[in-house]
């Protein structure tokens, strides 16, 4: 077995016993990123020289015998919406192109502080908008399973990094479902956590009541090692939640013996494929045979997600996204005709249509006349979407659903109908407007050989009954650590 | 609600985006696609549920102490225009 084949779990016990060094491990990273990054194309910014140097100073630590955290040493990726000090960030936007944070973001200083050595910035849609990758104006990502077809989106950079063994662990961002969509299009496991669990200081902002970032990676237990190291309390992000967490990898157990498990029949009729339906369903069936309960449950709301989710996202878009006016930092135009010239030249140019589209909609339902039937409606209306779910968690511990209506579909099938494309987030987006933790693992294959993911929705801060309940069908499915290519 | 290309430059022009910017006519042929979908919301009866105020949640403040701030270098390196140590941009005071 490849390095590149191992888990971040793996990796962690040879560093620990000194079978191999950071440094070998961040070698190997990169050898295998130069030997299928043509076709994956994962990266917007590779940083091998000061990776290495990072390893090398991990390696010295443990070489003198200090006491290091469980993921020190290991290779990570990190989604390019994330500010890196002295490092380009770039949104994969034309925007942010030569961008380069004058600070790091609080979950760069977190995976500093656990040892974590970053390979480079992985490629999104842009401002992390859209479900395929295919909106990025920097990088084109495609599937490791099929190259054909898209990754996903807005994390799909991300997620092909760790499908394709170049990592075997990296950092997302989820707004609408942008882990947890392409963690499912690329066969692996995607954690979105409770909204104010882990600090958005330093993401740059697309819907701020919504976002959250998150840990990718090809089995459960790597999701749960990240997830420990990015959570926590920072006063930068006053949406932070203070508390204390326990570590979710010392808390994995594998038995769900008496474990209630929901099937929301709303995520299991028209507009899914019958094959997705079949395969979560059959990841149902394994869990009564491990001695779960599983029951039909409602959620009435869930067909209005979809409106409620471009409502508020789009409306928080349009506001975050303001400070892109072409005069502190990103793209100006060069030609321009006085101040407001200069805004709107700099913003036609440097935002692509999919920003633009939703800045127009951000903008119309925000607009004087048309704010009570659109944002008014759809914050009050967030507040039934919660408690829907709060009722049905009153009945069981976990919700299982479908990710997506289909598997990976091929690349520009849907670019030319934004329309199409929206519609495909329609399993993800209503965990966002409840601020629910919801993790994604594969659950089988199509009959194209394209991974099935299935979605485990949990109460908030129900992280850990997410985990578990992971861990026990993946290793009754031994559907884990899967790479491409 | 109808969306007519007089609506589309309104917004454009509260939103700072070029109506005539490569591309904006496919965006603006979207736009009503796309608020056909949101205007699903509207047959929604939320009954008693009208107000918008998240009375969960409770304002966070930090306590008022200097800190050093970002390296003034750092930040104008990012600025697309920088004359004697400020941004700067055309005039804007006639």
């Amino acid at each position: 077995m490849e390095l590149y084949q191992k888990t971040a779990a793996e990796l962690s016990a040879m560093l620990k016993n000194k079978e191999v060094s950071s440094v070998e491990l961040t070698k190997a990273a990169f050898a295998r990123t130069a030997a299928v990054e043509e076709k994956v194309g994962a990266y917007i910014t590779l940083t091998e020289e000061k990776a290495l140097a990072d390893a090398a100073a991990i390696d010295a630590k443990r070489a003198a015998g200090e006491e290091l955290p469980l993921l020190a040493g290991v290779p990570v990726s990190v989604k390019d919406n994330i500010c890196t000090k002295g490092i380009r960030t770039t949104c994969a936007s034309k925007m942010l192109e030569n961008f380069n944070p004058p600070y790091d973001a609080t979950v760069m200083d977190k995976l500093h502080a656990a040892g974590l050595v970053m390979t480079g910035k992985t490629n999104l849609d842009e401002f992390a908008m859209g479900s395929s990758c295919e909106n990025s104006a920097l990088q084109k990502t495609r599937n490791p399973h099929n190259p054909d077809h898209v990754t996903g989106g807005s994390s799909g950079g991300a997620a092909a990094s760790v499908a394709a063994g170049e990592v075997s662990i990296a950092v997302g961002s989820d707004t609408g479902g942008s882990i947890r969509q392409p963690a499912s299009f690329c066969g692996v496991v995607g954690l979105k956590p409770t909204y104010g669990t882990v600090s958005r200081y330093g993401l740059i902002a697309f819907a701020s009541s919504l976002d959250q970032i998150g840990p990718f990676g090809r089995c459960v237990e790597d999701a749960a090692m990240l997830a420990d190291v990015l959570r926590g309390y920072d006063k930068m992000d006053s949406t932070s939640y203070p508390r204390e967490y326990d570590s979710l990898t010392a808390g994995l157990n594998a038995d769900i013996k008496g474990m209630k498990i929901g099937l929301p029949k709303e995520y299991f009729g028209e507009g899914i494929s019958e094959e997705v339906s079949k395969s979560v369903l059959a990841a149902a069936e394994t869990y009564r045979q491990l001695g779960a309960e599983v029951v039909e449950i409602s959620l009435p709301l869930s067909k209005y997600a979809l409106p409620i989710y471009y409502i508020l996202s789009s409306a928080e878009a349009s506001s975050n996204l303001a400070r892109f006016d072409g005069v502190k930092y990103g793209y100006r135009a060069e030609q321009f005709d006085g101040i407001i010239d200069l805004y709107v030249k700099s913003r036609s140019e440097g935002f692509g249509p999919e920003v633009q589209r939703r800045i127009m909609l951000g903008t119309y339902v925000l607009s004087s006349g048309y704010y009570d039937a659109y944002y008014k409606k759809a914050r009050a209306a967030q507040r039934a979407i919660r408690a829907d779910y709060a009722k049905a968690f009153e009945q069981v511990d976990v919700i299982l659903t479908p990710v997506a209506p289909t598997t990976a579909y091929k690349v520009g099938e849907k670019t030319s109908d934004p329309l199409q494309m929206y519609m495909g987030d329609i399993c993800t987006v209503s965990v966002n407007i409840a601020g629910l933790p919801a993790m994604v693992q594969p659950c089988g294959f199509d009959s194209n050989k394209l991974p099935i993911g299935m979605q485990l929705i949990g109460p908030r801060f129900g992280e850990q009954k997410l985990v578990n309940a992971g861990l026990a069908f993946e290793k009754a499915s031994g559907l884990s650590n899967i790479v491409a290519l | 609600m109808a969306i007519t290309r007089e609506n589309v430059e309104y917004i454009a022009n509260l939103a700072r985006l070029d109506p005539k910017g490569k591309g904006f006519d496919k965006i603006a042929e979207d736009m009503q696609g796309i608020v056909s979908m949101v205007d699903q919301l509207q047959e929604l009866d939320l009954g008693d549920i009208t107000d918008v105020i998240d009375t969960e949640r409770k304002n966070a403040m930090r306590e008022d102490v200097p800190v050093p701030s970002y390296d003034k270098e750092d930040i104008l390196a990012n600025a697309p225009s920088v004359e004697c140590g400020g941004v700067s941009v055309p005039r804007v005071v006639e």
